[in-house]
């Protein structure tokens, strides 16, 4: 079989050794790679139960069979494991170069167990796996790990690390690679840094077998020609993800100080056109990407220098209108922040923003933080985004995450998350299918996990009403699917949606299928790799379940559900989860407790 | 007749003046459709989100004074 290596590295960090698996080629197809192989490992390895920040968890990077392939976007890895600020299970995403160097190395998975007694880093070069201390390395910061660990290994190597927040056990901790780019959400930095694993080392000569070669060069070309023109005055070429807060403000559902209402007024300081006029150096992008939506910008404002890349449509959500900041130069700057200490843009924002509220309250006093945290105050964002990294002062409240912080002062209310992770920027209240995703997702208030925006909010591969709840169940049920496939398979969403599932709502795998059987030889057909993605979207189910979550914590903060919005086309709506709640769980052949029935579990072979 | 707003973002800006920034008050005649408006402009409405004050319209919804009509080529978000 191609694609796959069929080659798993696990790697025991309590003992400093590490082994080779072969994988089945019958459980290769039928866990389609990436995503949907994890959490088979994760699953069999370990207690869903235990603490995420024991070495008892298990920390999985995972490929997928598209990963290196010829395919546009094939480009991307995912990290699996339990995460520590949500207590449930996180796969979180992320693109770059390091997954394809990755592949390089001839495995598929690396799988982490244990804890270092020291600080480590792992150097995979093709089979050989060296664990070398990172004494020297512990407390720098992403961009001179990244370099110091280039230095002492291959200079043409690939780095995926943490940064000085992962040390730290900072619950919103990303795992950065290739400087810049970050598998952000869940706190998996912070598992990393349990595990005294400072980062990962890769380079490799495997090449990736393809069944057929030529039909799948023949393919990935012409789709990277269709893509490549396509983009070229495509919103996302110009203006990368900053083109949406016009679009969410429009529509009323863009996260404005804490989610009290869904329309900014400094929306023009903080968008698209602000950003290319004011910081953009130029687009880049990832691994063999024709999109090309990555920012490189530098901000030479005095008080916020730096360069780098982004800030993303969700790091202007959550660090701008979300903290009501409409100063893009302090955005940037703490965006950049992020990527230095190693931190998830979104989940550090909306804890931020949920303090600013309930200091605006008079909940959490002044003498608890140190001073003012009022809405608008750019300069406190930055200040607090950079406490949170280092777990200094209030920061080592805010490394706890927005649940944390506002149960602790009695008030969880105030935490706009759901399973206690951090919204991303779009308001359910007006983009409904996105309410029932926030509530039922396997990883919490996720927009990656069955993203129903692309047809709520930009019409892609078509626009739906987002203020219906009809149909909504069946699709969440849907998408959550299509997006197990594409997170398993290694390409990047933002292709996948549009370019390999067929043009009609209800995604439907078309092209995707050809490219994973002229990739791996499979003989999939639309129908098994759609019951693929629902076997693995079940077992993370289930993976929760044996966790304790129940229906009762499918649900969002009882400002989405009481609390209407009260300006813009969304005024007056609230998410109406209780009616949407049980079809869901109909439409996914669960029973009234959200638990996957047994004649659901037979059908998808898993019991 | 009547004024309307007309808000076209991200790529479309570029179909107004650069002055405008992708904004513009125009008069048009009582029964006209936010479609109707767009295709005179040249914009692909096939690969075009069109909203009417914040929401989706009807089809065949015809503007009124004041009117919001917001435009932006279909891709993926954010």
């Amino acid at each position: 079989m191609n694609g796959w290596h069929r080659k798993v590295l696990r790697v025991d960090l309590t003992n400093q050794t590490h082994t080779i698996e072969t994988v089945d080629p019958q459980f290769a197809k039928d866990y389609i790679g990436g995503r949907g192989w994890a959490i088979k490992y994760l699953t069999e390895g370990m207690d869903p139960k235990i603490d995420a920040l024991s070495p008892e968890n298990i920390l999985i990077f995972a490929t997928g069979p598209l990963t290196g392939s010829p395919a546009p976007t094939g480009n991307r890895y995912m990290v699996i494991t339990k995460s520590p600020l949500t207590g449930v299970l996180t796969n979180s995403n992320a693109g770059g170069d390091f997954p394809t160097w990755m592949k390089r190395t001839g495995f598929d998975l690396f799988i982490f167990e244990g804890r270092a007694k020291e600080p480590v880093y792992l150097w995979i070069y093709d089979d050989q796996v060296e664990i070398r201390s990172a004494a020297h390395i512990w407390g720098k910061q992403v961009p001179a790990s990244t370099a110091i660990m280039l230095a002492e290994t291959h200079p043409k190597a690939k780095v995926a690390c943490i940064g000085p927040a992962g040390e730290r056990l900072v619950k919103v901790a990303a795992i950065m690679n290739d400087k810049d780019r970050a598998a952000a959400r869940s706190g998996v930095g912070a598992v990393m840094g349990s595990k005294n694993l400072k980062g990962v080392v890769v380079n490799g000569t495997h090449k990736i077998g393809m069944a057929d070669l030529e039909g799948m060069k023949s393919l990935s070309l012409l789709m990277q020609r269709e893509v490549g023109e396509a983009s070229k005055k495509s919103n996302l070429r110009i203006y990368g993800t900053p083109y949406v807060p016009d679009v969410t403000n429009e529509m009323g559902i863009f996260p404005t100080r804490n989610f009290q209402t869904g329309r900014f007024e400094g929306v023009d300081k903080i968008n698209g056109p602000a950003l290319n006029a004011n910081f953009l150096i130029r687009p880049g992008a990832c691994y063999r990407c024709p999109i090309v939506c990555n920012r490189i910008t530098k901000v030479e404002t005095p008080g916020y220098e730096g360069e780098g890349e982004g800030p993303e449509y969700e790091s202007i959500g959550a660090l701008g209108g979300a903290c009501g900041v409409d100063n893009l130069a302090a955005i940037t700057k703490a965006n950049y922040l992020c990527n230095e200490l190693g931190l998830d843009t979104i989940s550090v924002g909306m804890t931020i923003a949920c303090a600013m509220e309930m200091y605006e309250e008079g909940i959490i006093p002044e003498s608890a933080i140190g001073q003012s945290l009022k809405f608008g105050d750019a300069d406190a964002m930055l200040t607090f985004v950079k406490k949170t990294g280092l777990r200094e002062g209030f920061g080592d409240k805010l490394a706890e995450g927005s649940y944390a912080l506002a149960e602790s002062y009695g008030r969880p209310e105030f935490s706009i998350s759901a399973k206690k992770l951090e919204f991303p920027g779009y308001d359910p209240r007006g983009s409904k299918g996105m309410g029932l995703l926030y509530a039922t997702s396997n990883i919490g208030a996720s927009h990656m996990a069955g993203d129903l925006a692309y047809v709520e909010v930009f019409g892609t591969p078509k626009k739906i009403d987002p203020l219906t709840i009809e149909n909504k169940p069946e699709l969440i049920a849907r998408y959550e699917d299509a997006f197990a496939l594409i997170d398993s398979s290694g390409l990047c969403v933002f292709l996948a949606v549009r370019y390999v599932f067929d043009d009609d709502v209800m995604l439907w795998p078309t092209r995707l299928t050809e490219l994973m059987n002229l990739t791996t030889g499979a003989g999939y057909t639309p129908e098994t790799l759609m019951k693929a993605a629902e076997r693995v979207y079940n077992l993370e189910r289930l993976f929760l379940v044996e966790a304790g979550i129940t229906t009762e914590n499918d649900t969002l903060p009882p400002r989405m559900l009481q609390e209407p919005l009260t300006e813009g086309p969304a005024a007056g709506h609230t998410v109406e989860l209780d009616e949407m709640l049980p079809l869901f769980y109909k439409a996914r052949g669960w029973d009234e407790q959200g638990v996957p029935t047994q004649e659901k579990l037979k059908e998808l072979d898993l019991a | 007749m009547m004024k309307i707003q007309l808000k076209l973002i991200a790529s479309y800006r570029d179909f107004l003046p650069p002055e405008n920034g992708g904004r513009t008050e125009i008069e048009i005649p009582a029964g006209t459709t936010a479609v109707a408006i767009l295709q005179d402009l040249g914009i692909p409405i096939d690969e075009t989100v069109i909203l009417v004050n914040g929401r989706t319209p009807d089809p065949d919804e015809t503007l009124q004074e004041g009117s919001v009509v917001f435009a932006f080529q279909a891709t993926a978000g954010g």
